[in-house]
């Protein structure tokens, strides 16, 4: 009979472990998007609420996960457009703020209840002063996606009016006087530092945002028109010519012999901290275009360790003669989630209240890879202070203003995600005419064929 | 001394590896119980009837699903290309998946060339070389991705790139199939291994005897005596590994780069990746089409298996003649590449977990400098949250485990000791067959959106995975019950009374591999829970899955989280060794 007991301590023992789950009381469950140093970063974070919280990360799946209805009380999403899904926003729960996301940006906008839904019950709280308003959530963390970060070893180059060389031969002649700063300039940049035998860039092929935050960039500097008019899904927008001209750029800036070190093959097995280490502990690449969130990256395996490993990113470059520089934002929103769970709201509105967790947001700010546009500036690392500048709420005067990541946006045949939509057909663009890592020479691959059929795929996609 | 005692799989019969799935009627016709009428016989069922409607009911719902929106034209949509990009072609998945049943083929030959290696081993070589060789068949798929990628890695953090004079990308285009595919041999090939070990021991050594005596030629006597002897073997581990290379999916998620991923594409990946693309309807007409090679694969065996099978006589105690000497330096040979092979994914994993986390993300293990006493363990662990999601999996396996074996037993006494009409029976038995190659992804679209969310908490996921190992656990049984000798049964049942108590006692080392079985399954399984979602979040291998995605900076902790993840079902794997070989072979305790 021994095998019958045995049957009996297991049960008791599964059952023993259950009874813990159904208990009325139950923790605070919050759903994120974010793994590693970051889920960890927040996890601490959490740690000073006063009810126990139990936090998940649903990666990329996070948007079925909010469609479940025995779904998660709080969720922290990077996509603001899933709060108008009806599946979703029916069960959101309002939030009252006492000052409303009123920046120039439209971005900052997106978390705006509707007018009218002020009166839905659950978020009255009677302790708010003041004029009050309706939101769907709160930004809890944002991110400043138009940055060049230089390894110790790279030569300078200031994004805006600059010096340059331009020299090879490959671009479209000789560049006019003052754009050596700019795009342009910065190509015949990583031409000659190409040609002289350090690869200029690494690029985390291998992370397909990591693309589209490229083509991002390049499109917002082009053409703000053009990207506001994908982002707000207005027809045809694909077929503007920007579009084409953005890919043109990039596939230009991308078929230059000898950019990434390893060619395209070994660039798609580069992730995101991979082409980090490239640039900061291997050093066989010279710059890296990357969110603010690489700061603790950087400082955690810069060589030698100890002093300050970078000097300030730099500007996204942008075309010569526009005007402004593209400042792509990527944030995520906290939203309660219902029905019926008031802690959820009080969760939400403790992360922005100056007498919750708003010391907790300072203290993961300094130390630098959190950008939260609740707090002032100065409490960041000095290498992102004038970063935040640009991410706040209200933003400072005379900043030029930000665009929402677009990726985050696409649903569809354009949705991103591994293998798929805009990430594939950038992937597909960057393996056509990058070069495959035997050391090439030249002006590389011709870039209007590939070009040509990455613009079909997006077209036909986009239906 | 009888040789039994020697080693186990001495006396196991050739064709009662495993489980027996043919439906063919068992002609050594168990002792049946001739009492009350038939109600009792679908009392025994119901419980496992109505486990497996947890299957039968989205599997159906999938079906509707596929025809409801877009009808039948689903499945000729869904084959052909859709927007003229190849963007949602699933030939290429289709053909990566023909691969990996390739590859599943090459296992068994592999599990067959080392178990011919090793039949004269001694006791004590074929424990070690089995335990060697198993170990990875209860590893997880995550476990093994991230071992191999951790060998595979670029210079200078990769093992095999620190070997070879210039460095070779391993986990990029073209090279990714040499690691995933080494995976799959080093997860597979114990098992082929085992079965085909306890095969060959029971080639008739008579006829090869006679046959030789008479002149027959070597070719002749493998093609007369050993292939069909080996055949009932042959054909149920080829079941068992076709059926994991069909449902191929985390290995590829973990052991490949996000941007190359879809050069290794299989269906189920495929499937789970552009739902929400192709719509409900070509989904769904996807997965059914994904089950339904799965059942082909399944069903070819099966009926092949059923016509060679051979006679079912009593089993014997078959005098063995000493072996004859055969140079050992084969076999050590054998000893000398395949052990420290097999054991090296375990070593590295094991070594890079005790390496700092900056030290794993920089270097390889063999620079010294970066060991700790720690490791990374601190980074795996420091915040609890990957102690309590282990626990939380461990509650979610024993639970599926206790449900399995309680449901499992009436139904496979029912199958053998209980008077079934022989339709039935067959019906019964074809459908566990079917159910036991079942892909999760047949039933991923109307679990993903229960309207009631009911696939949250331990409780339901237990029950959806005790579903699904329910009919491998019944085959199991059902074929041990049968193994369970005449005389046991006879008083009971001659007395009107149920025998399944004295037939469940008997068929302990069975039942303890069907709760190991299931335990592991449900410990290891990384599917069901990204398609369940919410739930399953606090499931160990998806937080370890979600890791992956900064590989190199979290390689440290993952590979320690992959040790804690990997010992528990290797203790367990230790701890019931004997009971296990002898559960999957003879089932019985005699």
């Amino acid at each position: 009979m021994n095998r019958r007991k045995a049957l009996a301590v297991l049960s008791g023992l599964a059952v023993g472990g259950l009874t813990g789950c159904s208990d009325p009381g139950s923790p605070l469950r919050i759903a994120v998007v974010w793994s590693g140093e970051e889920l960890k970063r927040f996890r601490r974070f959490v740690r000073d609420y006063h009810q126990e919280v139990v936090v998940y990360s649903g990666g990329e799946d996070i948007a079925a996960l909010l469609q479940n209805p025995a779904g998660p009380d709080v969720a922290i999403i990077p996509q603001p457009w899933l709060l108008d899904n009806p599946k979703i926003s029916r069960r959101i729960q309002p939030v009252l703020q006492p000052v409303a996301p009123t920046g120039a940006d439209e971005w900052q906008k997106l978390v705006l209840a509707a007018p009218g839904t002020s009166a839905s019950g659950t978020a009255a709280d009677g302790n708010a002063t003041g004029p009050a308003v309706q939101v769907k959530g709160v930004w809890f963390k944002v991110t400043h996606k138009s940055l060049i970060w230089r390894g110790p070893n790279a030569p300078p180059f200031s994004a805006g009016p600059g010096d340059g060389d331009p020299a090879s031969g490959c671009g479209e002649g000789a560049l006019p006087s003052g754009c050596e700063g700019g795009w342009e300039g910065w190509l015949e940049h990583c031409r000659r530092l190409a040609r002289d035998g350090t690869p200029p860039l690494s690029i985390a092929a291998a992370d397909g945002w990591t693309l589209t935050d490229w083509f991002e960039n390049v499109l917002l500097g082009i053409s703000r028109e053009t990207y506001a008019g994908l982002l707000n899904n207005v027809a045809g927008a694909w077929n503007d010519e920007n579009v084409e001209k953005a890919l043109t750029s990039l596939a230009t800036l991308w078929s230059i012999p000898g950019l990434v070190p390893g060619g395209f093959p070994r660039a798609l097995t580069t992730q995101f901290h991979d082409s980090i280490l490239d640039v900061f502990y291997y050093r066989n690449a010279d710059m890296l275009s990357a969110p603010d969130f690489a700061w603790p990256v950087i400082k955690r395996y810069h060589r030698p360790p100890g002093n300050p490993p970078a000097p300030k990113p730099i500007r996204f470059p942008w075309p010569c003669g526009k005007p402004q520089p593209p400042v792509l934002v990527g944030g995520d929103v906290a939203v309660a989630l219902g029905p019926g769970r008031a802690s959820a709201v009080d969760f939400v509105k403790w992360i922005t209240d100056p007498r919750g967790g708003v010391e907790g947001l300072k203290d993961w700010a300094r130390e630098g890879g959190f950008l939260s546009p609740e707090l002032s500036p100065d409490v960041y690392p000095d290498e992102l202070r004038d970063l935040a500048r640009e991410v706040r709420t209200p933003p400072a005067p005379s900043v030029p203003p930000g665009a929402f990541d677009l990726s985050d946006k696409l649903t569809g045949g354009l949705a991103g995600g591994d293998g798929k939509g805009l990430w594939r057909i950038l992937t597909k663009l960057f393996i056509e005419v990058a070069d495959d890592g035997a050391r090439g020479s030249g002006c590389g691959k011709p870039v209007a064929g590939p070009v040509a059929r990455a613009l079909e795929h997006l077209r036909k996609s986009a239906g | 001394m009888r040789h039994e005692d020697v080693f186990p799989f001495e006396g196991a019969r050739r064709h009662d590896v495993f489980f027996d799935v043919t439906p063919h009627p068992d002609m050594r016709a168990p002792a049946k119980w001739h009492g009350q009428g038939r109600w009792r016989i679908w009392g025994y069922l119901l419980p496992a009837i109505t486990l497996a409607t947890v299957l039968l009911v989205p599997l159906l719902w999938t079906v509707v699903l596929s025809l409801r929106e877009g009808g039948p034209a689903n499945y000729l949509d869904v084959m052909t290309d859709q927007d003229g990009l190849e963007d949602l072609s699933v030939w290429p998945p289709l053909l990566h998946s023909a691969v990996w049943l390739l590859l599943a083929l090459m296992v068994c030959a592999l599990g067959l060339g080392l178990a011919w290696l090793a039949r004269d081993a001694g006791p004590r070589q074929r424990v070690l070389l089995l335990s060697v060789l198993a170990l990875p068949t209860v590893t997880s798929p995550l476990t093994a991705g991230v071992a191999f990628r951790l060998i595979f890695d670029v210079s200078p953090r990769g093992t095999v790139n620190a070997l070879l004079p210039a460095p070779v990308l391993f986990t990029g285009p073209g090279w990714i199939w040499l690691v995933l595919g080494s995976a799959f041999v080093w997860q597979w090939t114990g098992l082929a291994f085992l079965v085909f070990h306890v095969g060959l021991a029971n080639v008739p050594r008579d006829l090869l005897r006679v046959g030789r005596i008479f002149g027959a030629e070597r070719i002749r006597l493998l093609r007369t005596v050993v292939a069909p002897a080996l055949f009932p073997t042959a054909a149920l581990v080829t079941l068992v590994v076709l059926t994991a290379a069909v449902r191929v999916f985390d290995v590829i998620l973990v052991g490949a780069p996000g941007a190359i991923q879809d050069e290794v594409d299989v269906v189920g990946l495929f499937w789970w990746r552009h739902q929400d693309e192709l719509g409900r309807g070509r989904a769904s007409a996807l997965a059914v089409l994904l089950f339904a090679m799965a059942a082909a694969v399944a069903l070819l065996i099966v009926w092949r298996l059923r016509r060679d099978w051979p006679e079912t006589g009593q089993r014997r105690q078959e005098y063995r003649a000493p072996a004859r000497r055969r140079p050992r330096w084969l076999l050590r040979g054998v000893f000398a590449a395949v052990t420290p092979v097999w054991l090296s994914p375990f070593v590295v994993l094991l070594l890079t977990s005790f390496r700092s986390p900056q030290g794993v993300a920089t270097s390889g293990w063999w620079t010294w400098q970066e060991y700790r006493l720690s490791g990374s363990y601190g980074d795996a662990f420091g915040d609890g949250s990957f102690s309590g999601a282990l626990w939380a999996t461990a509650q979610r396996g024993l639970l599926a485990a206790v449900i399995v074996v309680l449901f499992a037993v009436p139904a496979a006494y029912a199958l053998t000791h209980e008077r079934l009409p022989l339709r039935a029976r067959r019906i019964v038995t074809s459908v566990t067959v079917l159910l036991a190659v079942l892909p999760p992804q047949a039933l991923g679209g109307p679990l993903g959106d229960m309207p009631d969310g009911l696939p949250g908490g331990v409780v339901t996921l237990s029950w959806i995975h005790a579903a699904l190992a329910l009919p491998l656990g019944v085959l199991l049984l059902r074929n041990a019950f049968a193994s369970v000798p005449r005389p046991v049964v006879l008083r009971p049942l001659a007395e009107g009374r149920s025998a399944i108590r004295r037939v469940t006692t008997e068929s302990g080392p069975a039942v303890v591999t069907v709760a190991v079985l299931t335990f592991v399954l449900t410990w290891n399984d990384l599917v069901i829970g990204l398609m369940t979602n919410w739930s399953a979040a606090n499931q160990a291998p998806l937080i370890m899955f979600q890791q992956s995605r900064f590989f190199t900076t979290s390689a440290g902790a993952l590979a320690a989280q992959a040790v804690a993840v990997t010992a528990v079902p290797a203790l367990l794997l230790f701890a019931t060794g004997r009971w296990l070989v002898r559960g999957l072979t003879q089932g019985v305790n005699r």
